[in-house]
């Protein structure tokens, strides 16, 4: 996931919002892999022209075998290859609450090891993310989720997507100014501070929450949102891009849960 | 009167709307000098989404003195527990505390002067 991967995405979306009704060929024979956001991004932009009469499909013919074989297991196409670590792409429509269930029973069972305490800590800082898209991104398709384990470094990534307005125009519309009179880069930073939020009755402490879960348990966190992009691992950056992404991505990486907060001051 | 979450909302119990809708019946049961119990037995998870306008909602219109004492939780884990009183903080702040109100503003008129 970098600036050039997600300028090709908004790319095809503003491709695919160009197409006639009828049915399209998304054409993947030229490409050797797609990454988790990129297979939850082409999955969200299917169901969405789909509303308009736009139908998508991607030949898996035409594809790599070994790149049949990734969109299979993702269900990015239809086929009945599986593998006990790739967590299938997932859309849950504006509103449902199935995301706790997909964390739980699909893709935090991937993890070794976790107590109980650790297991429901990575529940609720995920489960940030989810209702923070449902609430603030206004994405008409809802939230793309999917996730991959890598059993080598004991490593559990999870993807959740949407298409909705980005967090810099979310964070202008609550502070009552035009998205293009806030800095981007100013706008994700403070969307990330603890109190902050744009809607009167939350109360700013879903993306704290969950940054400081990945700060504390050695995690990777990257947001690219809008013109913003955040980044939380070893150091912490926020920044404007040069392309906007049609949404927001969130990619997270779990390692280990050593730390779980004991107290309402720890959990920010 | 006890609110047994998990048998209103489910063990996963995410969304605003249903914290809006408890916060009233909560604040009904107040008015009628009830205190108010909610048991978290069987929730998996619960989320700030939900906490904030259920919980923190309170201090809108009621004295922050009575929904700190009549307004508990049991059951829970110490997640929960955390999380329940983050809630309550940040409600008690958010409409009860001028400093904080003051360090909001401050935080946007930051934010928009760039």
């Amino acid at each position: 996931m970098d600036d050039a991967g997600m300028a090709r995405l908004g790319s095809f979306r503003a491709e695919v919002g160009r197409l006639a009704p009828g049915s399209h060929e998304i054409d993947l024979s030229k490409a050797s892999f797609l990454c988790p956001a990129a297979c939850a991004f082409m999955t969200a932009v299917r169901d969405d022209a789909a509303k308009r009469g736009v139908f998508l499909q991607v030949d898996g013919a035409r594809c790599s075998d070994d790149l049949a074989r990734h969109l299979e297991m993702s269900q990015v196409i239809p086929g009945e290859r599986r593998s006990r670590t790739t967590v299938p792409v997932r859309i849950f429509p504006p509103g449902s609450t199935a995301f706790g269930a997909f964390l739980r029973d699909e893709w935090l069972p991937q993890l070794r090891d976790l107590t109980a305490p650790a297991s429901e800590y990575v529940q609720l800082a995920m489960g940030e993310i989810f209702a923070n898209a449902f609430q603030h991104s206004r994405s008409e398709i809802g939230v793309a989720s999917c996730g991959q384990y890598f059993a080598k470094t004991n490593e559990l990534h999870l993807t959740v997507l949407d298409l909705g307005i980005g967090i810099p125009a979310t964070v202008a519309a609550g502070v009552g100014v035009r998205e293009h009179e806030l800095d981007p880069e100013k706008a994700i930073r403070w969307a990330f501070q603890p109190r902050n939020s744009s809607v009167p009755t939350s109360r700013g402490f879903g993306l704290a929450i969950l940054s400081k879960f990945v700060s504390a348990n050695g995690g990777g966190l990257k947001v690219y949102s809008g013109r913003g992009y955040a980044e939380i691992g070893a150091l912490r950056s926020e920044r404007s891009t040069a392309y906007p992404f049609p949404g927001t991505v969130v990619d997270v990486i779990v390692r280990r849960v050593l730390y779980v907060p004991g107290s309402k001051e720890e959990l920010f | 009167m006890r609110i047994r979450l998990a048998e209103r909302f489910g063990d996963t119990i995410v969304s605003g709307e249903a914290g809006e809708e408890l916060c009233q019946e909560i604040a009904a049961a107040l008015s009628r000098k009830d205190r108010v119990t909610l048991d978290f037995a069987g929730v998996a998870v619960i989320l700030s989404a939900f906490l904030n306008p259920a919980i923190g909602g309170l201090y809108k219109s009621l004295s922050a003195d009575l929904v700190d004492r009549a307004v508990t939780m049991e059951n829970g884990s110490k997640l929960q527990q955390s999380s329940f009183d983050a809630a309550k903080e940040s409600g008690r702040q958010y409409y009860n505390d001028a400093r904080a109100r003051t360090r909001r503003e401050a935080a946007i008129t930051d934010l928009i002067a760039g």
